[in-house]
């Protein structure tokens, strides 16, 4: 044991780096589909004043629903006192990971204004809560208004 | 002089009593160091004000093309390729660039490593140039929670 002490507080390094995957949504993205579920699609907006909209299509299950009919669901999630309500945010996502177990994607659209540290833990909270896993696969998008309007063209590379 | 040179007598009560506490010091601060142990090399040490963010994540980085983006450029492979202010400041949703670099290397796999203070619209540029340059594979990196 003593010999091992100082051979790991000699070669340990302070930052033990983590890597998040992400899908990339957006403009002509073609995002892995997901099995038919319950919920057909999940999406959290982000706005500048970190007040959340979450909206989901959400399969009929009543008599009268045709095969395949979904419903828009939405919510709004105001931002809390201090600041961010991440665990308003996990506890609507933790109803709809009820409703479909088997989901894994979600899209987070967040704000330019947000920086990325409020991202990569906004990812995290949607990734994970207390009770265990809600959607490991966070796609990154950009908020409708935000979006480019087009894709633009190329650029030609250079020749080293 | 006496006292000096006469032997010391052995308390062997009193030294098993003050080995048993060391012991369990010394495996507390074992288990910890193993569980927090990492071989990563820093990341840009030589720029004081670049912080990665921190997440929960543990999953382990992969030696791929590295991105960075700070307050004071964007980096491919180390080497400066743009200046930051300009991206950020312009509407322009591709770093060209960065696009032309990333074309000329192989592979369809990058790390994106942020400066956590830094505005998202600068890696949601970074993420498109990305994905126009063929690199379909992103990942962020971050600094896990269980770091020491």
């Amino acid at each position: 044991m003593l010999l091992l002490m100082p051979f790991l507080l000699l070669t340990t390094s302070v930052q033990k780096l983590a890597g998040i995957d992400l899908l990339l949504a957006g403009n002509n993205s073609d995002l892995p589909p997901e099995p038919p579920g319950i919920v057909e699609g999940l999406t959290v907006v982000v706005h500048p004043d970190t007040a959340f909209d979450i909206s989901a299509q959400v399969r009929r299950s009543d008599v009268g629903a045709k095969t395949g009919e979904t419903e828009a669901r939405s919510e709004h999630i105001p931002p809390g006192s201090g600041g961010v309500d991440l665990a308003a945010l996990q506890n609507a996502l933790r109803r709809y990971k009820g409703l479909d177990p088997e989901r894994s994607q979600a899209t987070l659209l967040p704000a330019d204004s947000l920086n990325n540290g409020q991202v990569v833990n906004l990812m995290d909270a949607m990734r994970r809560d207390a009770e265990g896993e809600l959607f490991p696969k966070v796609a990154l998008g950009v908020l409708p208004s935000e979006e480019p309007p087009t894709e633009p063209a190329p650029v030609e590379p250079t020749q080293p | 002089m006496r006292r000096l040179l006469a032997k010391p007598q052995a308390n062997t009560s009193l030294g098993v009593a003050a080995l048993a506490p060391m012991v369990d010091m010394l495996t507390i601060l074992l288990v910890f160091l193993l569980k927090s142990y990492s071989t990563d090399t820093p990341v840009r040490p030589g720029d004081a004000s670049f912080e990665l963010p921190m997440s929960t994540s543990e999953q382990p980085m992969q030696r791929t093309l590295a991105v960075d983006l700070t307050a004071h450029g964007i980096y491919l492979q180390d080497q400066r390729i743009a200046g930051t202010r300009y991206y950020l400041e312009q509407e322009d949703t591709l770093i060209k660039e960065l696009y032309r670099g990333l074309q000329q290397l192989p592979g369809d796999r990058i790390q994106v490593r942020v400066d956590a203070d830094l505005p998202y619209s600068l890696t949601r540029k970074a993420l498109f140039t990305a994905k126009q340059a063929g690199k379909r594979k992103v990942t962020v990196v971050t600094v896990s929670r269980s770091s020491l």
